[in-house]
């Protein structure tokens, strides 16, 4: 097949998912980013449905049919345009400075050079990630010789019980097939089996990530600088640009999903349009398909976030959370680490629990010595201490102030589920640490932004706060 | 009108940043007494790291013991994967626990980038322990990856206690030199084969805390100026935040565009096959002889692996089996893979319609009788089975079944 029709085969699901998001959004700054980064997402969701329904129907796979069935979804919707705004949701903006379109230009050149790096990575390697040729790539390649998706099980276990011709042994079986099934149909527009090639769209996956966060700060009111230094701020995290550069991995998936649907969600509740609502739930869907275990985790956050917006206190949401929480590390969630960690307390005090804490002493070395997150966490909290000390005023329905209760819930409950479950023994794996850390971090590195949004007026423009303030005080 | 206002701040946040650096490299030097450099810098290697390629020994309470030649008269042993910057070290220091004074021993130093080691006889001295100054094995700074001792004569077992690479005093421009190694790069793919988990070298500072350390410094005199001159200290932050991040995330691309090169020139130009072998030989390997012996009928094979882990269930930590089986399973496809964890019941060999591949020590192995075309199975039973591939490291049968079937 040619790398004409592999190019718009790949750009297909994303088109498909742009003029599927458009339609829910206003017309408001930075929707057309938002919707393209969102449309990336969920073009992908659509288009695994399709071979889903296509396996349904017991039809094989067929690239050309099911390119063409995009295109009969897509270009009529593209028609449909993103609804207006009225004149009080309107927002005027100063128009940024000469500075400010430099830097931006500047910042978009850097991210151009990181994915044309990125692209040289992706191309040039094999599958090389454990979980690749383990599990997802392992399990594209059985349905993208197969035409279909057939019943598999797990091949470390030889079931003899099925030992039947249906049943093909996978490992990860019980994984679910969102992230194989993109690789398989990477395989169908390429026209063959090539390691290189199946990764492809984890590309667009960080391209998709930066639109995203460019588009959704926008929306909620950030200006064009700001957007695009968060932008960057995220893209440029040295472990998320790692599971770009590899390919094969499903976490980087989970984490711009969540980010989408935190986004989704917090646009709906401030700007009150339900029906992102929906497309928040498709979301937490995806999130469920891409990865099981994610799902707790993504409700948990939205629910602490929904809290905050009605109670707008620290003290009743944490109150309400601790009660979640507590209800859910019950039973038989709680682990045996807990157990002889509480023993140390008892017997040792204080000191030896953070001494032999492996979370404690991981979190040390993956968050913070390591270059793995840049300076994400000693940013978010500084931030943080800053907005406690120089807030004005109550800001706990504004979109930033959501993003940052989302961030740090999620922090939290990533803790709680490392400390108090039985997550606990899957730390001795180290890549754990990281690979759930991307869940929530491009989500975590928005905090500084949304921080300076909610110190200044939202409408001075970055840069120019100099020149304000010197006038108003010195 | 408003980029001018932001000159002067930006001028002064530059300003900041030069005399940040200045402050942070004295402030450092002050910090890294003599014997904080001195212990953060020595490489110390006990007996037991190191290796006997030639002669016969054991470790022993720490130390390796070295009893025997091997049969044409010699012995080597060695540490290896060094990184022995010698800009900042002045002595290698060999300390024995048990040694005759005559017994002879050279010592063997290899360089980054020479293919012959640098040897020097070591002196017979009762004292225990041979001191060689760095400056006289090399001319010119470079950096030592493996030191070695050789003999070829034995005259009472000797013992090694330790290794020991002792730093010089480091002038300031040494101390500058040091602190830029901490930015050195990481070449992804250069030395594949070695598991280095974690730095060979002594980092003094991890290059992520050095940049704070600096930022630090730099938005504190910032903050100082934003001070004087009544502007919003807040600026500070977010000021030092950006640069900080930038100059990190500099850093990063710096690493990431070497490692991309990198990438490129290793694997760019290879067929998949060919990168399977640079990336997981063993696998690759196998999977390909098990390739060629397939009948090319466009048919999907059943094959069951035997990789030698019969009669128990993989434990999470016995990574490098899974690593090959899950290889093995993704490489093999389209054909269906079946990595074997137990062993396989009589019903499915009588069955047959299987390649069977047996990985494990000849010794381990199926015995087969060339006779009757004949597998006898772990429980004692005879198949019909035809050997397609014999070898040391794999036996291939095509399992027909058992004779009632046939």
């Amino acid at each position: 097949m040619s790398i004409a029709f592999f190019l718009f085969a790949l750009l297909m699901p994303w088109v498909l998912g742009f003029a599927i998001v458009k339609p829910f959004l206003k017309q408001r700054y930075g929707y057309a980013a938002f919707a393209l980064g969102v449309g990336y997402v969920l073009g992908w969701f659509v288009t695994t449905l399709i071979l889903r329904i296509y396996d349904y129907f017991q039809r094989p796979f067929d690239i050309y049919e099911i390119v063409t069935i995009e295109c009969i979804i897509a270009f009529p919707l593209l028609l449909l345009k993103a609804r207006q705004c009225s004149i009080e949701e309107l927002r005027l903006e100063k128009a940024p400075s000469n500075l400010s379109y430099f830097l931006t230009i500047m910042i978009v050149v850097l991210l151009l050079y990181r994915w044309g790096l990125t692209a040289v990575d992706l191309l040039s390697k094999p599958v090389f990630p454990w979980d690749g040729w383990l599990s997802w790539s392992a399990k594209a390649k059985m349905f993208y010789y197969s035409q279909e998706i057939p019943p598999l099980f797990s091949g470390f276990y030889p079931f003899w019980s099925l030992a039947g011709d249906n049943p093909l042994p996978a490992s990860g079986a019980r994984h679910p097939y969102f992230i194989s099934l993109i690789q398989t149909y990477t395989a169908m527009a390429w026209g063959m089996w090539r390691d290189n090639i199946i990764n492809t769209p984890w590309l667009g996956c960080g391209i998709a990530l930066a639109l995203c966060v460019f588009g959704g700060l926008r929306y909620l009111g950030s200006n064009l600088l700001l957007a695009t230094i968060a932008c960057y701020a995220v893209v440029s995290l040295p472990m998320l640009d790692t599971h770009i550069s590899l390919g094969s991995y499903a976490d980087l998936w989970v984490g711009l999903s969540f980010l989408i649907l935190v986004l989704l969600f917090i646009v709906a509740l401030v700007y009150g349009e339900n029906k992102l609502l929906m497309l928040s739930v498709i979301f937490a869907i995806i999130i469920y398909l891409t990865k099981h275990n994610a799902l707790l985790f993504v409700v948990l956050v939205l629910a602490f976030v929904y809290c905050w917006y009605l109670l707008g206190s620290i003290a009743s949401t944490g109150l309400l959370f601790f009660l979640c929480t507590a209800l859910f590390i019950t039973k038989d969630w709680v682990n045996n680490g807990l157990a002889e960690m509480l023993s140390r307390l008892i017997s040792h005090g204080f000191k030896i629990i953070v001494v032999y804490n492996p979370v404690a002493d991981l979190a040390w070395r993956e968050w913070l010595r390591f270059d793995n997150w840049h300076y994400v966490f000693v940013a978010g909290l500084m931030s943080v201490v800053l907005l406690l000390k120089l807030k004005r005023r109550n800001h706990h329905k504004s979109g930033f102030m959501l993003l940052i209760v989302a961030a740090f819930s999620s922090l939290f409950v990533m803790f709680i589920i490392t400390f108090f479950t039985t997550k606990m023994y899957d730390i001795v794996f180290t890549a754990y640490f990281n690979r759930a850390s991307l869940y929530f971090m491009p989500v975590f590195t928005l905090i500084s932004v949304s921080v300076y949004h909610l110190i200044y007026k939202e409408n001075i423009l970055f840069l120019d706060d100099f020149s304000v303030e010197k006038g108003s005080g010195s | 009108m408003r980029e001018n206002a932001i000159i002067k701040p930006l001028i002064a946040f530059l300003l900041a940043c030069a005399v940040g650096l200045v402050i942070t490299f004295f402030g450092l030097r002050l910090y890294y007494s003599e014997t904080q450099l001195q212990k953060a810098l020595t490489q110390r290697y006990s007996g037991k790291d190191l290796h006997i390629w030639a002669g016969q020994g054991k470790v022993d309470n720490e130390s390796l013991v070295i009893d025997g030649l091997q049969p044409d008269g010699f012995s080597f042993v060695n540490i290896g994967w060094l990184h022995v910057d010698t800009r900042f070290y002045k002595d290698i220091v060999i300390n024995f626990a048990e040694k005759h004074p005559n017994q002879p021993l050279l010592l063997a130093v290899k360089l980054s980038g020479k293919k012959q080691p640098v040897e020097r006889s070591i002196l017979y001295t009762n004292d225990m322990t041979s001191r060689f100054s760095i400056s006289d094995l090399v001319t010119k700074d470079s950096t030592i990856t493996e030191v070695g001792l050789v003999t070829d004569r034995l005259i009472t077992p000797y013992r090694i206690q330790s290794a020991v690479f002792s730093p010089k005093k480091l002038n300031y421009t040494e101390f500058a030199q040091l602190l830029m190694d901490c930015f050195a790069i990481n070449k992804q793919w250069e030395n594949w084969s070695i598991n280095s988990h974690k730095s060979p070298y002594p980092v003094l500072i991890p290059p992520k805390i050095l940049v704070l350390i600096y930022f630090t410094v730099v938005g504190l005199l910032f903050l100082l100026y934003l001070r004087l001159t009544g502007r919003p200290l807040i600026n500070a932050w977010w000021a030092t935040l950006v640069a900080a991040w930038f100059a990190l995330d500099a850093h990063y691309l710096v690493e990431k565009t070497v490692i991309s090169k990198n990438t490129y020139d290793t694997f760019a130009h290879l067929s998949d096959d060919e990168k399977d072998l640079i990336l997981s030989p063993e696998a690759a390997k196998l999977a390909q002889t098990i390739k060629s012996v397939l009948p090319d009928d466009g048919q999907r094979k059943k094959i069951r692996i035997q990789l030698g882990w019969q009669g128990k269930r993989l434990s999470f930590n016995d990574t490098g089996k899974r690593y090959l089986s899950g290889k093995l399973h993704y490489l093999l496809q389209p054909n269906i893979i079946y990595t074997l964890g137990v062993k396989i019941p009589d019903k499915v060999w009588k069955e047959g319609g299987f390649y069977y591949v047996d990985a494990r020590k000849p010794e381990h192995r199926l015995q087969y009788n060339v006779g009757n075309s004949t597998l006898v199975t772990e429980q004692k039973i005879a198949i019909f089975a035809k050997k397609i591939l014999e070898s040391k490291d794999v036996v291939i049968y095509q399992i027909l079944g058992d004779k009632t079937q046939r």
